[in-house]
């Protein structure tokens, strides 16, 4: 991919999501929880308490028949929880849970402007370097990196361009409203999902792009909205916090990218894209 | 041991650990060992044409019993400790733990024998079924890929990735 990425002086991003997924710790208990919150307290000094995120691997070959997934769970485990530390503001928020570090930096009542990609990153390499060092201190073992993930989470609100949902390919390029043998009705909401396997200059597969297109009112106001989720996974190339923030480079490249080719010129005016 | 294994489905494209629980669980079996409380859910999640439509035969009735027993021991091998068998062995990793876990919630809906599971001490795990002349293995390795192999004693043999050769391998299983 060539060095200039679009650049919007008003991107609709309402969350920015950084994360990491490693071999589970499995010394790691929820009293390290604590351990580690006493370190990051002053800048994150709310906790809250969440199920952990199930373990989730990208694997790449034959396109295989689509079936209903099987898991299995144990109901009685104890299970270490997902932590939530936010801090005062609740726009920024790091989740931990024995085999994830989770970076989020997110809006707050649609309040909160964009700090960028690279303060978020920031923040998740600051986060990280404390939990290393816990990790190290109370020795629960080497951080395997086994996967890594960038979400962004847009919300595309009415404006100049469009009214309702029924405008969508005012918002989508993809989204042609011409294409009707007969004069289909006006859609009342949409929803739409893709998978791509991303492939470097080799053609080797080095993660899965996920886009997410809903159609959705927003709360309080009711108002009508285009959510618009993208997410990059797949596993770091290489060892240690080097390769995972190398990969969040390269997800966010590809994020912004079809951000910007997914969405028209007359959005990309609305949001004042300069680059 | 499993007392009992629920049994349910969720809604179709809902995601474990982000939304919310399980929906119309219901008892599946009596407990096998009576007394030691553990229960084992299983969740299916598909999308909707396959959960609810015409094919939902797809969605099999009720799974084997031996299905919690090689669920616990692969939880058990992914929580061993570095160095569990004195040669270095490794845990069973995340990537091989799904994709056995992947198989399993395939086979565990057929008429077919339990397999040993036996672990590679490098974080991979291999599903083993030795009966009646045949020998089948399932080779998950450290990065989440497997490969089946078999051999009989007529002299049949073949292998390959198991992304190939599933719908291969269970037929051959539910002829032991």
């Amino acid at each position: 991919m060539s060095v200039q990425l679009p650049q919007f002086h008003k991107p609709p991003v309402n969350e920015v999501i950084l994360s990491c997924q490693f071999e589970p710790l499995t010394s790691m208990r929820a009293v390290h929880m604590g351990t580690f919150w006493a370190g990051v307290r002053d800048r994150y000094p709310r906790t809250e308490e969440h199920p952990p995120v199930e373990p989730i691997i990208e694997r790449f070959g034959s396109p295989k028949l689509q079936r209903p997934e099987v898991r299995l769970e144990l109901v009685d485990q104890i299970k270490v929880p997902r932590v939530w530390m936010l801090d005062s503001t609740g726009r920024q928020l790091l989740q931990i849970q024995p085999d994830r570090l989770i970076q989020n930096w997110r809006q707050v009542d649609g309040v909160g402007e964009y700090p960028r990609y690279p303060f978020v990153k920031e923040q998740f390499e600051q986060s990280y370097a404390a939990f290393q060092q816990m990790v190290t201190s109370e020795d629960l073992g080497e951080i395997t990196f086994n996967q890594c993930e960038v979400t962004y989470i847009n919300h595309i609100l009415p404006c100049d361009v469009w009214k309702d949902h029924s405008q969508i390919g005012a918002v989508f390029a993809f989204w042609n409203p011409g294409f009707s043998e007969i004069p289909l009705p006006l859609q009342e909401s949409a929803a739409l999902t893709t998978r791509t396997v991303l492939k470097d200059e080799l053609g080797q597969s080095f993660g899965r792009l996920h886009l997410s297109i809903q159609s959705v009112f927003r709360l309080p106001d009711e108002q009508p909205m285009f959510l618009l989720s993208l997410t990059v996974r797949g596993a770091p190339q290489g060892e240690g916090l080097p390769a995972v923030l190398s990969y969040f480079d390269l997800g966010r490249e590809w994020i912004v990218r079809t951000f910007a080719t997914i969405t028209t010129a007359r959005m990309h005016a609305v949001w004042e894209r300069y680059a | 041991m499993p007392k009992a294994v629920l049994y349910d489905e969720m809604t179709a494209g809902e995601e474990r650990g982000r939304v919310g629980g399980p929906i119309g669980a219901q008892a599946y079996c009596q407990p096998l060992v009576p007394g030691t409380a553990r229960y084992i859910v299983v969740r299916i999640s598909g999308v909707q044409a396959d959960l609810s439509g015409s094919n939902r035969n797809s969605v099999p009735a009720a799974p084997v019993a031996w299905a919690g027993n090689v669920f616990l021991r692969l939880q058990q091998l992914r929580s061993y400790p570095r160095n569990w068998d004195s040669y270095g062995g490794k845990a069973l990793t995340t990537a091989a733990y799904l994709s056995a876990n992947s198989l399993l919630g395939r086979l565990m809906f057929e008429s077919i024998p339990q397999p040993s599971i036996v672990p590679t001490g490098r974080g991979g795990v291999q599903f083993e079924w030795h009966r009646k002349g045949s020998h089948i293995e399932v080779y998950f390795s450290p990065d989440g890929n497997s490969e089946v192999s078999f051999e009989d004693d007529f002299g049949g043999e073949w292998e390959g990735p198991l992304d190939e050769l599933a719908y291969r391998l269970v037929a051959v299983l539910k002829n032991l």
